[in-house]
């Protein structure tokens, strides 16, 4: 059972497509949706950790494609008040591991949450026991979705965010991705200066 | 600590990574901890799985994963560095592993140090020693018997002693080195204290400097212009301050027991071969002193020096000398007569007279009785004077001991047992030299292994001087900071390993520090040299000052106030 959360135990979705390595949610109505690199939950017994690479929103309708409107942004809810039910905010994720016996353990679920599953979004609680077993930067970075780096990037920064960007744990997180690119000094160097800006701000 | 499972974890310092048994170990340390604590010559324990290894540290090195982060490194204190550090930068200590103890509930000092036959294993911790390691290796200074002298602590362990074992210290020769200043005398002092409160073995001290019997002013470090405690303060009658120089003694107040009378018919020409290279003699010029020995038995140098220089050919002829060589025989043993302690004829004492003036025989048996003897140089403290009295002295004594120790043997009876005799010698080297050795009576016992109960402890800023196979003879050395690499290897002569120890030596304070390896120690340990001052002589059993005049009060009937 992942560690009961306040902010972030909200329903924002569920699985519309499920496989042994990622899961695709579709955001329900109202809902905004996961951010890039975000972590999310779904199912339960165990529940299954995903690390959201890819977000799009698209025509419900895959025969009707959205074509441009012309006219300024904010003007759109009003002028086609219709529209937001004729699109779907969609995303991917990679499955990185579960909750066992209340502990976070990097690695594929035996099988994966089932389709229609709720989708939660982590929270600060559930993301310090992510913290716990780092090993699944690696896979973030050899699944190859999108783009690799960002993506560890992103999820890195949310951990830290959960952490209050407290230094000790920056340095946890940078000798975790450090291990990643052992053999890659230069990208290891321009990584860890991104995650140093983050932190100084 | 006993199974020695149960370190604490916060005395971690890393992990074996490789290593040998010729080369010595490496270890990884650990990221936390900082490598500017990581010292050459601290002392450590390597946890391996049925035994503990004693070790010492020999040398520490940077390391990085990767040759790009040598090309382009990191900021200092930013988060790559941070990062980097420990795992992709990291520090490899070398250990030299000493003494190997199997970890078992029982310890036996004398049967559980082993020599290290094989080493830990793959990742064995490493742990700062405590001072449970350093009592058992070491031993304790307590006990009836004082076998255990404590001479320092090990580097950064203020609170623990580091003992020389004065049982072994007295069996072999030993020898005090180090730079000019670095704390030679204060060491030596500190063991010849160490002896004298252990009645382990009997002293006598060529003090050359007048340093070591009554007290003296430190001249440089914290203490500098104070005045330090010499033997005779600390111990009282079981030392007597023997002098040259009654004038200096007495205008520096010093309360000498003996003043020590050389007369030129007991200067055997033996005593004067050694001083080939100070007087300048020519090796014609000891054939002729034969000559004349032959002639004229004990007289022989009263003769010489009383003649007229203008009859010296005739004389030449009349013994069949060379006349050149009688000639600067004359010329050069002229400075023998001219020192203050010379006198012509022995002195006809008084029966039971307390005349303080004595001959080298009275001296011997004075040392023969137990008296420690500080024979003290005053103002004539120079290389002729010195190497005059310490051979001609020590050749009396060498003699008298064989003598005994034969009878010992012949015996076998306990009270014919000679008393071991410990002569200390500073600037050894002019007596151990290559070409000295061999003619010296120094050399001899040197060489000879203590074998007649005589033992030295040469104490020398230049070791590279002395002769290799003393050097190799000597038991314990215990050694201050040496920078020359002549002096450095020389110190190390017949040890084996010693190659990682050399960076040990050359890492030494400039002062009060010394390595000390050899025969009294189970393993080579770096010390902070214990502090000679108030605390040493409250040790020793010194009373001070204050406590004394108390002690004076209630002896006379006097109760201090209140
Ligand atoms: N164990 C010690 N205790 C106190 N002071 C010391 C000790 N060792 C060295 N010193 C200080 O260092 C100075 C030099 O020591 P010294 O023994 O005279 O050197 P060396 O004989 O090697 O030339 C002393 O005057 C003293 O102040
Ligand atoms: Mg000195």
């Amino acid at each position: 059972m992942p560690p009961k959360t306040t902010e972030s135990n909200q329903i924002l979705g569920e699985i519309v497509q499920t496989s042994t390595v990622e899961i695709t949610g579709h955001c329900h109505r109202g809902h905004e949706g996961p951010a890039f690199g975000a972590f999310i939950s779904a199912g339960s017994d165990p529940a299954c950790v995903a690390v959201v690479y890819n977000i799009e929103t698209a025509s419900l309708d895959s025969h009707r494609r959205p074509a441009a409107l012309g006219i300024p942004e904010d003007e759109i809810p009003k002028r086609y008040p219709q529209l937001a039910t004729l699109l779907k905010k969609q995303f991917q994720a990679l499955l990185i591991g579960e909750w066992t016996r209340g502990a976070f353990r990097f690695g594929l679920p035996g099988r994966p949450p089932a389709l229609h599953a709720g989708i939660k979004l982590c929270g600060d609680e559930e993301l310090r026991g992510v913290m716990d077993d780092l090993g699944f930067l690696r896979w973030l970075r050899d699944s190859n979705r999108s783009a690799p780096e960002e993506l560890m990037l992103w999820a890195c920064k949310n951990l830290l965010e959960a952490h209050g960007w407290r230094r000790e744990e920056a340095v946890r997180v940078g000798k975790a991705i450090s291990d990643v690119y052992r053999d890659d000094y230069e990208t290891l160097r321009r990584l860890i200066a991104r995650l140093e800006s983050w932190l100084t701000d | 600590m006993a199974d020695g499972l149960n370190r604490n974890q916060e005395e971690r310092l890393g992990a074996v990574t490789s290593g040998s048994l010729s080369e010595g170990i490496e270890m990884r340390l650990d990221a936390g901890v900082s490598i500017e604590d990581v010292r050459a010559g601290k002392f450590v324990v390597i946890e391996g799985a049925r035994h503990d290894f004693f070790s010492m540290i020999t040398d520490v090195r940077l390391d990085a994963s990767s040759a790009s982060i040598l090309r382009d490194p990191p900021g200092r204190r930013t988060l790559l560095s941070n990062v980097l550090e420990g795992d992709h930068t990291y520090a490899t200590i070398s250990l030299k592993p000493m003494l190997m103890v199997e970890r078992k509930a029982e310890f036996k000092r004398e049967d559980d140090l082993r020599p290290v036959k094989s080493v830990p294993a793959h990742f064995s911790t490493v742990y700062k020693a405590g001072a449970v390691d350093v009592d058992r290796i070491f031993g304790r200074e307590d006990g009836s018997d004082r076998r255990y002298f404590s001479l320092g602590s090990p580097l950064d362990m203020e609170d623990v002693e580091v003992c020389l074992d004065l049982d072994r210290f007295i069996e072999r020769s030993n020898g005090v080195f180090g730079k000019t200043g670095t704390g030679k005398t204060f060491l030596t002092r500190l063991v010849l204290a160490g002896l004298i409160r252990s009645n382990k073995a009997v002293n006598l001290i060529f003090d050359m400097h007048s340093e070591y019997g009554w007290q003296t002013r430190a001249e440089s470090g914290s203490q500098k212009d104070s005045f330090v405690k010499g033997l005779k303060n600390l111990f009282g009658h079981k030392v007597a301050i023997c002098t040259l120089d009654p004038e200096s003694a007495s205008a520096r107040n010093v309360p000498f027991d003996f003043e020590l009378k050389i007369p030129l018919t007991e200067i055997e020409v033996e005593d004067i071969a050694p001083l080939q290279d100070e007087l300048n003699l020519h090796s014609t010029a000891i054939e002729t002193a034969y000559i004349l020995r032959n002639h004229y038995k004990k007289r022989w140098m009263l003769e010489l020096l009383d003649r007229e220089p203008a009859s010296m050919k005739d004389w030449a002829e009349e013994i069949g000398a060379n006349k050149e060589s009688l000639a600067a025989l004359y010329r050069k043993l002229g400075a023998i007569r001219s020192l203050p302690f010379i006198v012509d004829q022995p002195e006809k004492l008084a029966e039971g007279a307390s005349s303080s003036r004595i001959n080298v025989l009275r001296l011997i048996e004075e040392l023969k009785a137990g008296k420690n003897i500080d024979l003290e140089f005053g103002r004539v403290s120079n290389m002729l004077a010195y190497l005059l009295v310490a051979n001609l002295i020590t050749r009396r004594i060498h003699a008298a001991w064989v003598k005994q120790a034969e009878k010992y043997m012949a015996t076998t009876k306990l009270e014919d047992r000679p008393r071991p005799l410990m002569i200390s010698i500073e600037e050894a080297h002019k007596f151990l030299n290559p070409a000295a050795a061999r003619q010296t009576i120094f050399g001899v016992i040197a060489r000879e292994l203590r074998k007649y109960f005589v033992s030295l402890l040469v104490v020398d800023q230049r070791p590279s001087g002395i002769d290799d196979e003393i050097l190799s003879q000597l038991g314990t050395r215990v050694t201050a900071l040496l920078n020359d690499e002549k002096d450095i290897a020389a110190v190390f002569t017949g040890v084996s390993g010693a190659a990682a120890l050399r960076n040990v030596l050359a890492s030494l304070d400039t002062r009060q520090q010394a390595l000390i390896l050899g025969h009294a120690t189970p393993m080579p340990v770096v010390v902070k040299t214990r502090h000679y001052g108030p605390d040493f002589y409250q040790a020793m059993g010194d009373r001070s000052d204050e406590q004394r005049d108390d002690e004076l009060d209630k002896a006379l009937g006097y109760f201090p106030e209140g």
